[in-house]
């Protein structure tokens, strides 16, 4: 089920925290508690080294590939409390740098392609930040939530564009509002919406007993239903399901033998890989029954 | 980051990292008066109320109680031991204390003399707690049998108070304690002391000790006295002398606190009102201090981490404060308002004594940013596996220590319905 294409020795010389592929698949990019952030094109089966990007004077925590259609551009976050967003012309340069947060930044996710150049960032600061590239003035606008989770936020996922609003004809969905998903050291899940200029608090999901380690909000293509996946460190993942984004009912997928750090859903929005702190990955689906299955365990 | 307070001098202790949700336990302190000069003790249990954007912490339960406390620790075995003076221990149910419960107190002992102001609970045994008082007097208990304490061995000469006790976190029958001029490491199973440290180069004044979170030869002593305010990391395995001596505060240290989950910080606090956070395992001359929490007006007389959230730190002071601290975060300053002494107004608030002599402080280290410079060790993570387009999985994982760190990433093709490609 399960086949390893390409192994790739990052020569990153300290713990690696994040990688993530760009949209079509050819570009790797991962970063390091060596500071720095390393971009590689992946052909059949061979990388090459594209770029050494040194700019963060901390571990950096995450990196995320901006949809391809405003140009190669990648956003990462560090403990330095900084967020670079990084562009290729020809070369690799430090497009824009923010440093609106006071504490490390845990952090990042580009908003779905539809609502424009959207980067949603969050930190040990307990705050969030939504940083808007506007495209008439070339500057970026930031619009702060202060106090989104206290003692800190570790983990930022947007809803989908295409699923914001399930009451609204999906056509006409310009109008629907933009919501994002943050999970925090209050051991709290809370959903956020945007109303007018601000970003209010819409629901708290009530569940894990320790820190909240990542979020997931489900990519959905056309089921009348939003999911989100958490976990924590209390070594649980659960699914919360909505009919209507408002009220969600949480199903505990499993209680892990680990702290349970990554939850990421298929591009499908059909399986769930969750890794944890003792190496392991596994992958999960939803039966006909609604009941979750493990499909696939690797352990190395 | 200071985000919570209380105003009163108390002493503290967190729930047990397994008792949810995290509760903080505060029992009126021994000879200290309270702005009323009420002789009245109350044991009480605050929840963190982390919701709340306020410093309050949210009362849960009061108890009025007979005798002020020395020292107060929360067992995993949900028992509250509070020390007293003349010798009492008294043993309360933790639940019952949260549902308000009358009958609290599970039960008392006057074994010891003089006051009881160390305690420890063993970190395997959550029913085997240590108490030292006057005279050199260790006893260890079975909280589910108080009736029968053990000595560990015995009494340690010359007779000196117990300043300090503290289980090994590695080997459950090694116990630390600490006298003004010595730390004896005490074996249970052969039942007598099998170390004794002291310093011949300095005139050091031992109060609180801490052990290594992962290495059970090592261990950290602090000293109270003004002359020689340091930290010293001792290995049994090389007793002769510290290993490391941490020098940072101006004035005596009163406590310690070793994190559990990252062994690079240790937390202190002293009678210059200082807390500040260590990097004991870097063995540079002076140490190396990864972050200064706060600077009180007052004596720091008890630091801790909370057990279960390595985030949150607690220390309380002489001057009617408790502050719950968390390491990471800076949104808010952390400015503690010129507290006008409670204890002032009682008198009046007479203007010729409005000012209390402050404790002597140094030049304030150029510190913008309370962080440390490297991040915790909770904060790493690990592993991770995440989806990509056309069913990629990218995985990387943590590697043995031995084996350096993880260098690769592996993307796989994940195959979940062969029949549809």
């Amino acid at each position: 089920m399960i086949t390893v294409l390409n192994t790739i020795d990052t020569g990153h010389e300290d713990m690696i925290h994040d990688a993530e592929l760009d949209y079509y698949g050819l570009k790797l990019a991962t970063c390091s508690s060596d500071n720095s952030v390393k971009i590689y094109d992946i052909k059949s089966g061979t990388q090459t080294l594209a770029a050494d990007l040194k700019g963060h004077f901390g571990p950096v925590w995450q990196v995320a590939w901006a949809h391809p259609k405003y140009g190669n551009l990648l956003a990462s976050c560090s403990y330095d409390r900084k967020v670079i967003i990084w562009k290729e012309s020809g070369e690799w340069t430090k497009l824009y740098e923010y440093t609106g947060h006071e504490s490390s930044v845990n952090s990042i996710a580009w908003a779905p392609a539809e609502y424009g150049l959207i980067l949603a960032c969050c930190s040990s600061d307990g705050s969030v930040s939504i940083i808007t590239y506007a495209q008439d003035t070339g500057n970026w606008e930031v619009k702060k939530i202060p106090g989104a989770h206290a003692i800190g936020v570790n983990s930022i996922s947007w809803c989908p564009a295409i699923s914001a609003d399930l009451n609204l004809d999906p056509l006409s969905n310009k109008e629907a509002p933009k919501r994002i998903v943050t999970g925090g050291c209050d051991n709290l899940i809370k959903i956020w919406r945007e109303q007018g200029e601000q970003w209010v608090e819409e629901n708290r999901l009530e569940m894990h007993m320790d820190w909240v380690r990542d979020v997931a909000w489900a990519p959905s293509l056309g089921l009348q239903r939003s999911m989100i996946a958490s976990c924590s460190q209390d070594k649980r993942v659960v699914i919360w399901t909505s009919d209507d984004n408002v009220s969600w009912t949480p199903t505990i997928l499993n209680t892990f033998d680990d702290v349970v750090w990554s939850v990421s859903w298929s591009l499908t929005g059909n399986i769930l890989a969750v890794s944890g702190g003792d190496n392991k990955v596994s992958l999960w689906r939803e039966g006909t029954d609604g009941q979750w299955l493990c499909i696939s365990e690797v352990a190395k | 980051m200071r985000i919570k307070e209380l105003k009163r001098t108390v002493n503290v202790c967190w729930s047990p990292a397994e008792h949810y949700p995290i509760t903080l336990a505060a029992g009126s302190a021994a000879q200290q008066v309270d702005a009323s000069f009420s002789s009245s003790s109350h044991l009480e249990l605050y929840s963190l109320n982390l919701e709340d954007p306020g410093v309050d912490l949210e009362l849960k339960s009061s108890l009025q109680t007979q005798h002020k406390f020395q020292k107060l620790v929360w067992s995993g075995a949900g028992v509250i031991v509070g020390g007293c003076d003349g010798g009492l221990l008294q043993f309360y149910s933790a639940d019952k204390l949260l549902n308000n419960a009358s009958d609290c107190l599970l039960g008392s002992s006057t074994k010891h003399n003089g006051h009881v102001s160390a305690l420890d609970i063993n970190p395997y045994q959550k029913n085997l707690l240590a108490s030292g008082a006057s005279d050199s007097e260790i006893y260890i208990w079975d909280l589910n049998n108080t009736s029968q304490p053990m000595a560990p061995g015995t009494r340690n000469q010359p007779y000196d108070h117990v300043q300090g006790l503290a289980w090994n976190q590695q080997v459950q029958h090694i116990l630390g304690s600490t006298f003004a001029t010595r730390c004896v490491v005490w074996d249970l199973r052969k039942n007598e002391p099998i170390m004794k440290l002291s310093d011949s180069q300095s005139r050091t004044r031992w109060r609180a000790l801490a052990w290594h979170p992962s290495v059970a030869t090592q261990l950290c002593i602090a000293s109270e006295d003004d002359q020689v305010p340091v930290i010293q990391l001792w290995d049994l395995r090389l007793a002769a002398s510290p290993l490391a001596t941490l020098e940072g505060h101006n004035k005596g240290v009163m406590a310690v606190s070793w994190c559990r989950q990252d062994p690079d910080m240790l937390l202190s606090g002293g009678k210059d009102g200082r807390v500040l956070c260590w990097n004991p395992n870097n063995t540079k001359p002076g140490g190396e201090i990864l972050s200064e929490i706060s600077e009180q007006q007052q004596w720091v007389f008890e630091v801790s981490w909370c057990p279960r959230d390595p985030n949150l730190l607690s220390a309380a002071s002489f001057d009617q404060h408790v502050a719950v601290h968390c390491l990471l975060g800076g949104a808010r300053p952390d400015v503690s308002p010129a507290a006008t002494s409670s204890i002032v107004e009682s008198f009046g608030g007479a203007a010729s004594f409005s000012q209390l002599p402050a404790v002597a402080r140094a030049p304030a280290p150029a510190a913008a940013h309370h962080q440390p410079p490297t991040p915790p060790a909770w904060l790493k993570r690990p592993s991770a596996a995440k989806f990509a387009f056309g069913g990629k999985l990218l995985t990387f994982e943590k590697c043995p220590q031995e084996a350096g760190p993880q260098k690769l990433v592996y993307i796989s093709q994940v195959v979940s319905e062969p029949e549809i490609v």
